[in-house]
């Protein structure tokens, strides 16, 4: 971002929420100005900016802070060590390092004590006032590691112009003043840095490779090698955080039997143990997280929830927005960032007995599961804001070895866990039965050809499955909304409860099905298509059906 | 706020000259070829660091303290830039 970019931000920006911001540093800051205003715009928020008179931080740090005003301080070498700033020459004495290092701890202390303040730290060069080069280097290098303890977004050296310092006092380059202010407009827009309490994490493609409810225990893997290697790496870092006191727990859409079998069988560095609470239930992940942080009586803000699936985050990111939302990497080489990134919320300096043993104090607490009836938030506005488009296909005729396959691997939405070969299905549809399949895209992407239903000459519903991939968006509701409003749509349909398929189970409560018991379950087709508009009003409905 | 200039393909000078109208805040429609310290009221001591850091930032030079204390008018910052081929 160079000058006249900022100056278009900002013109164009047509406001938002106010940020009310100091920019605490000790050189001229009034050049940046401009800057901070259009990395706020990026966000979408209206910067407020104050600044410091020049050379009074020292004088700042010892006022109390402004109500309702986040402060960054945008420091130098010479703010934590007032003997090393350029503009006042090398000192006449060498240094003492060990000083030095007391200056510096001493400013720290001063800035961890203001709630909410954030540290940028530019490491500008430091005059030779030491007694060698690897003393030198030593402090340099101490300083750095001093502020990055403390929180700060360290900067990189090349951000400090000493020509723009000597000429106006600003230490800042003038080619990093975008890229600076977007890093002090970050921190101040980021959550008051109080450290996380309670890290949620997804199960499956989260804590482990692979899908527990289809792939089985045998299926998913965990172990330091190959698909299981990042989620290996991932448990370890968990293991540390439970020992310093961090809580964890567990959100994962399957029945508690299924979700707890990887932890339950002590194969895994993780075990249900190390867990506060494993939530395993079928409602939307943010009544899962709601509820579990209220029973532990933890504010969302002391929240960091992690999963892979970027609908699951955006859902509870939308739904309770104090939550801290982390995605789980796709690829190994994004996991170092992610681990970082978590470190950074729940970092803490001291440790107490109390932390060490806090997993079971909660344990205690929770005295076992978070009851499921938890009330599930209402996803309508949510899933309409996904912009989804259900693309339906007729595979009565041609290509249907993806909905055979489909029928053949999906347990947990899957009408009787009926297994078909090709000939089945060819032989129902050779005697008037028609197959149907659905893909689903949105906002994010294609997800494939995920639902598939075959419907009997005689109208009996044999098979229909919906792949786990793209639970809680309503899309059963919706084609059978669809379905019912077919000619020759089913009037029942061959179910049967199996150990996996709870969500089939669920779907069946609903009003305009017989009792489900196996067997044939009566289909009221008007009603359902009555009751269930609204689900099917959340899709764009493209038809790739003969009539 | 003025009209700012988008287009990449704009000359040093047309970029130059809204930089003198963004930073020294000039009223629409007057000229900031003939901007000049002692002479735009709104040239004070913070406006000229202002300017000078959105000269580097725009076209990636430096400008040391000395060669700063030159540049009092858009004639003397225009030859400077044309100087250092900014």
């Amino acid at each position: 971002m160079n000058f006249l970019d900022a100056k278009r931000i900002v013109a164009e920006f047509s406001g938002g929420p106010e940020l009310r911001l100091l920019l605490a540093l000790s050189g001229t800051g009034e050049p940046l100005e401009l800057f901070v205003k259009a990395a706020a715009a990026e966000r979408g928020l209206t910067a407020k900016l104050r600044l410091l008179p020049f050379n009074t931080l020292q004088q700042a740090l010892l006022a109390d802070a402004a109500s309702g005003e986040r402060e960054v301080f945008l420091l130098l070498p010479w703010d934590l060590v007032p003997e090393l700033d350029w503009r006042s020459g090398v000192p006449a004495e060498r240094l003492d390092p060990t000083a030095t290092l007391e200056s510096a701890d001493r400013v720290l202390a001063r800035i961890a004590v203001r709630p909410g303040a954030a540290i940028v730290y530019l490491p500008a060069p430091i005059p030779a006032a030491f007694a060698d080069q690897p003393t030198h280097e030593m402090v340099a290098s101490a300083l750095a590691a001093r502020v990055a303890q403390a929180g700060a977004h360290v900067l990189s050296a090349d951000s400090f112009s000493l020509g723009t310092y000597f000429g106006s006092g600003m230490p800042v380059a003038a080619r990093s003043m975008g890229l600076v202010s977007r890093a002090v407009v970050e921190r101040a827009s980021a959550p008051k840095s109080e450290p996380a309490k309670l890290l949620i994490s997804d199960l499956d493609n989260t804590l482990w490779n692979g899908v527990i409810a289809e792939d089985g225990l045998d299926g998913v893997s965990w172990r330091a090698e190959g698909a299981g290697y990042r989620h290996f790496v991932y448990q370890t870092f968990l293991r540390r955080l439970k020992g310093e006191g961090v809580l964890l727990a567990a959100v994962s859409r399957n029945s508690p039997e299924v979700a707890l079998a990887p932890l339950a069988s002590g194969r895994m560095t993780l075990r249900e143990s190390d867990f506060v609470s494993v939530v395993a239930s079928y409602h939307a992940k943010s009544a899962q997280i709601k509820e579990l942080a209220k029973q532990l009586n933890l504010g969302l803000n002391a929240v960091v929830f992690v999963d892979d699936n970027p609908v699951e985050l955006e859902e509870v990111g939308q739904v309770l927005p104090d939550v801290q939302c982390v995605a789980f990497p796709k690829h190994d080489d994004g996991l170092p960032a992610v681990l970082a990134d978590l470190n950074r919320r729940f970092g803490r300096r001291e440790l107490t007995a109390e932390d060490r043993n806090r997993t079971e104090l909660y344990r205690r607490r929770l005295e076992g599961m978070v009851p499921q009836a938890a009330e599930g938030a209402d996803l309508h506005a949510f899933l309409r804001d996904l912009r989804m488009r259900l693309i339906l296909h007729d595979r009565s005729t041609g290509d249907r070895a993806r909905a055979v396959q489909l029928i053949n691997k999906t347990n947990q939405f899957n009408l009787n866990g009926q297994r078909v070969t090709d000939e089945d299905v060819g032989a129902a549809l050779a005697s008037g039965g028609r197959l149907f399949t659905a893909t689903l895209e949105d906002k994010t992407g294609s997800h494939g050809e995920i639902l598939a239903a075959l419907i009997t000459g005689e109208g009996r519903l044999t098979s229909f499955v919906l792949s786990c991939r793209v639970f809680q968006r309503r899309v059963e509701h919706a084609f059978s909304a669809w379905l019912a409003e077919q000619s020759g749509a089913p009037v029942s349909m061959e179910y049967a409860p199996t150990e996996r398929n709870e969500p089939f189970q669920i779907f069946l409560r609903d009003p305009a099905f017989g009792e489900p018991v196996a067997g044939p379950v009566k289909w009221d087709a008007d009603r359902y298509a009555r009751e269930h508009s609204d689900d099917l009003a959340l899709f764009e409905l493209v038809t790739q059906v003969q009539a | 706020m003025d009209m700012l200039p988008s287009n990449p393909m704009e000359t040093t000078e047309q970029r130059l000259q809204a930089i003198f109208r963004g930073v020294l805040e000039l009223p629409a429609g007057s000229d900031p070829t003939t901007a000049a310290q002692g002479q735009t009221p709104t040239w004070d001591s913070m406006a000229h660091v202002t300017l000078v850091a959105a000269i580097e930032a725009e076209f990636g030079v430096t400008i040391d303290a000395g060669d700063s204390l030159s540049l009092t008018s858009y004639e003397t910052t225009r030859q400077f830039l044309a100087d250092v081929g900014g």
